[in-house]
């Protein structure tokens, strides 16, 4: 799992229920939106998230698009970013370089 | 906001140029989509002053076209249309801008270089009948024998030791002088400072020397040559 799809993930997470829009997105997961809209519609094409139009509550503001984590999405996500801890815990506090002619 | 109409028109076109790269079944939507979040970019007042907003929903929709470009180019995008086209433009964009990157990336390091050399010549030629004239060409000589040893076996520490040595001699000197043109505070404290980034220069200098000389030889290893993912 790349960093930003774990920024993505952990941000749909803070509230699986509510409806994010991109730019909410882009915020909580400090992405740039060249980095998280094609990260979206690829977790949209497994079926991980949906996505709505809805109408704006105000005359004149166009509409907006939102994603919510399905509830496959949800499993998924908090099944990988479990692994990720494990694996980050499991994983050396810092490499041990080898010494010049160790390997020899 | 002043100039919003025009601010957003500039957002548009960048946008709209974005959505003409993606597959035509989410072209539509996904312009639509990029068009609703700027004003909305424009428009959020914890994003902070009007500048930085502008900026914010300028860079978003730059960004929109950097992701439809290169993220086509490996299938983000779910299909990868015109993936021919694209990957002709991200190749003859890396062939022209590469070569461009280097050619600054040297023409950068060359000029300070030459700057550093010019500095320190300078307070030779300025020390010449001065006490510190053995000080000053010592660390001449200093800086040509480290960027000697620097060409003959790079070393990314001892580089980065040697310009913060001059950085930290640098601003010393430049607030000394500052302080006596504007005679701010007692000129022993400024002298303190300016011979402080003097011993900063030589201590990282001879860091940076000591670094390069007992790095070892760099050998191509077989691992090195492993593609990254």
């Amino acid at each position: 799992m790349t960093a930003p799809l774990e920024r993505v993930l952990r941000a749909f997470l803070d509230d699986p229920a509510a409806p994010r829009y991109g730019y909410d997105l882009m915020k909580a997961a400090s992405l740039p939106s060249g980095t998280l809209y094609p990260m979206l519609a690829r977790l949209e094409g497994q079926s991980l998230v949906v996505s709505a139009w809805e109408t704006p509550s105000q005359d004149g503001e166009r509409p907006r698009r939102y994603y919510r984590l399905t509830d496959e999405g949800v499993q998924v996500a908090r099944l990988e970013l479990a692994q990720l801890s494990v694996r980050r815990g499991r994983a050396p506090a810092r490499r041990i370089r080898p010494a010049p002619g160790d390997a020899r | 906001m002043k100039g919003e109409r025009y601010a957003l028109r500039v957002g548009g076109f960048l946008v709209t140029r974005a959505s003409r790269r993606l597959p035509t079944r989410i072209r539509a939507q996904r312009h639509q989509e990029w068009l609703a979040e700027l004003p909305a970019i424009l428009h959020d007042r914890a994003a902070g002053s009007a500048p930085r907003r502008l900026a914010r929903m300028l860079a978003f929709a730059a960004d929109t076209l950097r992701g439809a470009t290169f993220g086509s180019n490996s299938c983000q995008y779910q299909g990868a249309h015109r993936s021919g086209t694209v990957k002709y433009t991200g190749a003859v964009a890396t062939f022209l801008l590469l070569p461009l990157i280097v050619l600054g990336v040297v023409l950068a390091l060359l000029l300070g270089v030459s700057v550093v050399l010019a500095w320190e010549a300078w307070i030779v030629y300025q020390a010449f009948h001065g006490a510190n004239l053995y000080g000053s060409l010592s660390l001449l000589l200093v800086s040509v024998a480290f960027l000697v040893l620097n060409v003959v076996r790079p070393r990314g520490a001892g580089a980065r030791c040697w310009f913060l040595g001059n950085s930290v001699t640098g601003a010393a000197q430049f607030l000394c002088t500052l302080a006596q043109q504007y005679h701010w505070g007692h000129p022993l404290l400024f002298l303190i400072i300016d011979y402080c980034g003097a011993a900063a220069f030589v201590s990282l200098t001879a860091a940076a020397i000591v670094l390069l000389v007992r790095s070892p030889p760099e050998r191509p290893t077989s691992g090195s040559a492993r593609a990254v993912n």
